[in-house]
């Protein structure tokens, strides 16, 4: 393999002497004129290396991009009604969201999970709850898209058994499973076991997925959670494309022919709201990927050839006067379009504050349908090709991604540099930079920090009532546990352990523990079992956020940092805050910028480890002995863990500052503040603000 | 809780309320008066037979340390019920003076045991490894009962002086960096040291360890003035070496007789105190200002007499 170098990039290497009018968060200089005259790879056209201008040789002339929403309600029951219904409105493909107990490998009667089971999605425990989901579905038409990545095992086994039992062989199936590791030790946090371990059950899906299912897309890797987690174009850019080597050095050494399985590699990225550099971003990323694959000598074009699906920005939506997020979403999903994604989510105007309703998401399909029937946007085929503005924005991304690579390298490829926790860190300091950017006014947000609304009105949301999905969950597992085979299940198990040992394929022997009846908990335990449960390396960082709030708002700083002071000459200490992460929740960005931001007011800040137990949490505060526990709840799982946590430090006779942040549905205030909690920061939330309001309340 | 006094204290320490004694090592962080006032009003009425094994743990930032006592925790715990409490010490930031706790994350398996306390405690900008607290928040864990004290300090040379007269039995932890590590170890330092660790000897790293191992026996066998010094290759990861590791702190304690701990304390007292008055060490605003106000105190001056008669 020869080492892609930037100056074999044929790409005209635009350059512009102009003024330089203002910098981008991705250091891109943006000046008022450009006056390069040359646009050598127009003369390329789409459907060819090195697909710049787009992956097809018509585009979305012969075929629009695919609508396909993602979403995932509680129990199969009612996941599979909302697909279905969907389905009947003219979506092609759909989408499954799994609940976080999933995700991490457990059963819904493990007691870890109390607070998470089916509140951000389907629980799925067994065969039977698999079956249900796509009931009345048929898997042989429909293109099937799951995001899983810490339980790919379980879930690839149950829904190729599923479709065995419906009538379906395993290679007529399509679709594609997400099935990207990497990236979750970085932002997405839903990993089960180390790196090492969890790469081998990746190479063996391709392995499984080449030989069995043609159709398949067998990984996803994924740019969209960097973006969300707070990463700016180019890093998202550069760790995706970087990941997606490191996967094919994975087939490879796997013994997988390049051109057996490069064309079943996927990609997703976000779109933000960005509008030129996100359509930059994804010709970019067309463009670079094929240079990439070029380097192991592929024969099939179609292994270079980088298809994608997108979706909008979750995070670019408010919670605040939240008709906006439809425009936003539009705006975003244009971008898309223009950049020539092959399929597209776009996200319901309640984002911030809940699952969608039924009505919100009807509004979000809708807006796709909008651009597919009602406006142009299907008739061209690189639209922005030969603008001055894109062009030089595609070639400055393709510069930058290339000197995070030399960096990557220098680290020894992506795995090496995410053991060392390093693109995790530079996303992170890229999300303390736009929490000081919005939080000083100078990123305008409307309806947060610019044209607030006078009253807003309110909008019904949906709810989840875990005690019933609970229930259900557990009946039906009871009832399986009655009616299987156990000596069948035990010998199933035992060869899975021992092919997790030594050798043999996993996905296969997944498939044949579901059969004789296991469920994803007892599956993922028997791997867990082996290759132990992997748990992150937290480090927090310090500076960035002060250092980029500007100079506008130095008196507020100085205003918090004297309040500080002004405590510790009153007790002793500084104020002291533990942000706790309870449960399978795993976004930690809010923990993240709310920790680094504190601790550069002059607060101690003890940043508590993801999937706490409130026992675990109470611990940890009592022993450092902590004025407020700040609680980061995005997951829904508030207002089952706060009860207990205020009984447990009732028990404990403890009593400092409670404090819950993230994701809280206005309706739930009045049930936390009876149930104890003394101050909600709630999306949007200016830091700044929220540290006074706190020192006052102590 | 209520607000602490010497009663409660007492109290507290005698059922066992590990609440009780996360509060009073609040008050060896304060900065207030009243606070080491009535610590060290705690300090002259609680008697306590227990003799805890106090260990120190230091090393430069990222060596491991905490992923190590984590680890090594977790294997010394396996067969038995020891009550044991770990401190440790984060670097507060010199600009906001705010600091990020991160050393408890890494120690998610020990974090969750019953028998084990971790208290992370901020420096305060003293000495950048030990906290100013350090000293107190050690004897109240004896008190208290545990039967291992762990104390993970961050090595910036002077500290390894001050942690190494704190503690029983002296850990030094070093990368598998080969030769240049060595070099930037003063002599004084190794001689202070009853454990030597090379660590992260795994994976790619495990040629490099041993060499580096190699190294430091040869200059462990030099400079050292203590009779058993042991230089021991480690993996946080495998439990490399956590066997040898154990048998040495077992041999390091049978025979130990630590020089009256009440000394030791009130020296270290002093030293912290004549240390900053000093002009040897890096100036430090937080506990300067600690100093002047205690100086100029005839009741704290009075407190620290008494403490030092002891002797
Ligand atoms: C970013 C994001 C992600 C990223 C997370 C990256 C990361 N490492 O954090 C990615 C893409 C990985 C992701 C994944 C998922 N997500 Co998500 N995600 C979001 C999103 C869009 C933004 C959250 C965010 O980071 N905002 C920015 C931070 C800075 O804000 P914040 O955390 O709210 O904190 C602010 C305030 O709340 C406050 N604050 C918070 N805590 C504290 C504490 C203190 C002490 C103080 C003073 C203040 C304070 O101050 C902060 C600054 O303003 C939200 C929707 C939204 N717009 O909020 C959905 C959302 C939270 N996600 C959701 C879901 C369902 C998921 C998944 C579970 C989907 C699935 N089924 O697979 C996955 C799994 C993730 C996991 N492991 O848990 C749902 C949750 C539904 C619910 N609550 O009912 C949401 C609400 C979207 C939706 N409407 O469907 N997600
Ligand atoms: N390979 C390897 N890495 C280790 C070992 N111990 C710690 N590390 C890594 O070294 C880094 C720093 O560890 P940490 O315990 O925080 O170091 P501290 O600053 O000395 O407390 C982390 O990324 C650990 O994963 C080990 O024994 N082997
Ligand atoms: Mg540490």
């Amino acid at each position: 393999m020869k080492k892609l170098k930037f100056e074999d990039l044929e790409f005209l290497h635009l350059k512009t002497d102009s003024n330089v009018i203002e910098e981008t968060l991705e250091g891109i200089k943006i000046s008022d004129e450009y006056s390069f005259s040359k646009f050598e790879h127009l003369y390329s056209e789409s459907g060819r290396f090195p697909f710049l201008r787009g992956p097809y040789p018509n585009m979305y002339q012969g075929r629009p991009w695919t609508i396909r929403q993602y979403a995932g309600f509680s129990t199969a029951e009612e996941s599979n009604q909302f697909y279905k219904n969907n389905i009947k409105q003219g979506q092609k493909g759909l989408s499954v969201a799994f609940d976080l107990a999933t995700h991490r490998g457990y059963d819904s009667d493990h007691p870890r999970v109390k607070s998470d089971v089916g509140m951000a999605g389907v629980a799925i425990d067994s065969l039977r709850d698999m079956e249900i989901l796509f009931d009345g579905i048929p898997l042989d038409k429909m293109s099937v898209s799951m995001t899983m990545n810490g339980a790919v095992l379980p879930i690839m086994a149950m829904y190729i058994v599923a479709a065995e039992n419906q009538g379906v062989s395993v290679e007529k199936l399509s679709g594609t499973i997400q099935n990207d590791i990497l990236k979750e030790f970085m932002v997405r946090n839903t990993f089960i076991y180390p790196p090492q371990d969890s790469m081998r059950i990746i190479g063996d899906i391709f392995e499984y997925t080449s030989k069995n299912m043609p159709k398949f897309n067998s990984i996803s890797i994924s740019g969209y959670h960097m973006q969300e987690a707070g990463a700016s174009a180019d890093l998202e850019l550069a760790f995706t494309l970087a990941d997606g080597l490191e996967y094919i050095k994975t087939g490879i050494a796997q013994g997988l022919d390049i051109d057996k399985f490069a064309p079943r590699l996927s990609f997703f990225f976000a779109i933000g709201m960005n509008y030129f550099m996100e359509i930059a971003k994804l010709r970019a990323a067309r463009y670079l990927w094929a240079n990439i694959v070029k380097q192991f000598n592929p024969k099939n074009p179609k292994s270079m050839m980088l298809r994608t699906h997108c979706q909008t920005s979750g995070w670019s939506l408010t919670a605040q006067d939240v008709n906006n997020n439809i425009v936003r979403t539009g705006v975003e999903a244009l971008a898309a379009v223009h950049g020539h994604t092959q399929s597209l989510h776009t996200n319901s105007l309640d984002e911030a504050i809940a699952l969608p309703s039924k009505e919100s998401a009807r509004i979000a399909r809708n807006t796709q349908i909008y651009l597919q029937e009602e406006t142009d946007s299907c008739e061209h085929i690189d639209p922005y090709g030969g603008s001055y503005y894109v062009e030089y924005l595609t070639d400055q991304l393709i510069q930058k991604v290339m000197v995070h690579f030399e960096e990557i390298e220098k680290l020894g490829g992506m795995t090496k540099a995410i053991e060392l926790g390093y693109p995790k860190r530079k996303i992170e300091e890229s999300a303390s930079i736009i929490q000081a950017k919005i939080d000083s006014g100078e990123q305008a947000i409307v309806g947060l920090n610019t044209n607030l609304a006078e009253d807003e009105e309110t909008i019904k949301v949906l709810k989840v009532d875990t005690s019933e999905v609970l229930a259900s969950q557990l009946n039906r597992l009871e009832d399986l546990k009655l009616n299987r085979n156990e000596s069948e299940l035990k010998i199933a198990l035992e060869e899975l352990e021992d092919a997790a040992k030594e050798k043999g394929n996993l996905l296969e022997y997944s498939v044949k523990a579901v059969r004789a009846g296991a469920t994803l908990g007892e599956i993922s335990y028997c791997l867990e079992k082996v290759f132990g449960r992997f748990s992150p390396k937290i480090s927090g960082i310090q500076g960035v956020y002060i250092n980029k709030v500007n100079s506008n708002m130095k008196k507020d700083i100085k205003e918090i940092q004297s309040l500080v002071s002004a405590f510790k000459e009153k007790t002793g200490r500084r104020p002291r805050l533990l942000l706790a992460k309870i449960g399978q929740d795993g976004h930690d960005r809010g923990q993240k910028v709310v920790a680094s931001s504190f601790a550069d007011f002059g607060f101690d800040v003890d940043i508590g480890p993801l999937f706490q137990t409130t026992e675990e949490v109470i611990k940890q505060a009592m022993e450092n002995d902590v004025h407020i526990i700040g609680i980061s709840s995005l997951a829904a799982g508030h207002l089952s863990f706060v009860p207990e946590l205020m009984h447990g430090l009732k028990k404990n006779n403890f009593r400092p500052l409670i404090v819950v942040g993230g994701v809280i549905p206005p309706e739930d205030y009045d049930t936390l503040y009876l149930q104890g909690v003394d101050l909600i920061f709630g999306p949007g939330t200016n830091l700044m603000n929220a540290a006074k309001e706190l020192i006052k309340k102590l | 809780m209520n607000e602490l006094s010497i009663d409660t204290l007492i109290s507290g320490f005698n059922s066992n309320d590990k609440l009780v004694l996360s509060k009073a090592i609040s008050l060896a962080e304060s900065s207030k008066r009243e606070h080491l006032e009535l610590l060290y009003n705690f300090f002259d009425h609680y008697l306590s037979e227990n003799q805890a094994s106090i260990i120190g743990v230091s090393g430069p930032p990222g060596v491991g340390k905490s992923t190590f006592l984590d680890s090594f925790i977790s294997y010394f715990l396996k067969d038995k019920e020891s009550q044991v409490a770990v401190l440790t010490i984060d670097p507060s930031s010199e600009v906001s003076g705010g600091s990020i706790l991160g050393d408890k994350t890494r120690m998610e398996k020990i974090s969750k045991l019953e028998n084990v306390f971790i208290r992370p405690s901020a420096s305060q900008d003293f000495l950048g490894g030990v906290g100013l607290s350090t000293p107190e928040a050690i004897k109240l864990c004896e008190l208290f009962g545990f039967e291992y004290i762990f104390v993970e300090s961050v090595g910036v040379g002077q500290s390894e002086q001050l942690i190494s007269h704190l503690v029983d039995c002296f850990v030094l932890l070093v990368n598998p960096a080969g030769g240049d590590e060595l070099q930037g170890i003063k002599r004084g330092i190794l001689e202070m040291v009853d454990v030597l660790l090379v660590g992260k000897s795994d994976g790619e790293l495990e040629e490099k360890a041993f060499q580096t191992f190699t190294q430091f026996q040869t200059d462990l066998r030099l400079v050292s003035k203590k009779d058993v010094q042991k230089c021991l290759e480690i993996s946080s990861m495998s439990e490399k070496g956590f066997g040898d590791l154990n048998q040495s702190l077992e041999a390091h304690f049978k025979d130990f007789n630590r020089i009256d701990n009440e000394k030791i304390f009130s020296s270290i007292l002093f030293d912290k105190l004549s240390h900053f008055k000093s002009s040897q060490i890096k100036e430090s605003t937080e506990f300067n200002k600690v100093v002047d106000q205690f100086s100029k105190d005839s009741k704290f001056l009075a407190l620290l007499n008494k403490v030092s008669q002891i002797i």
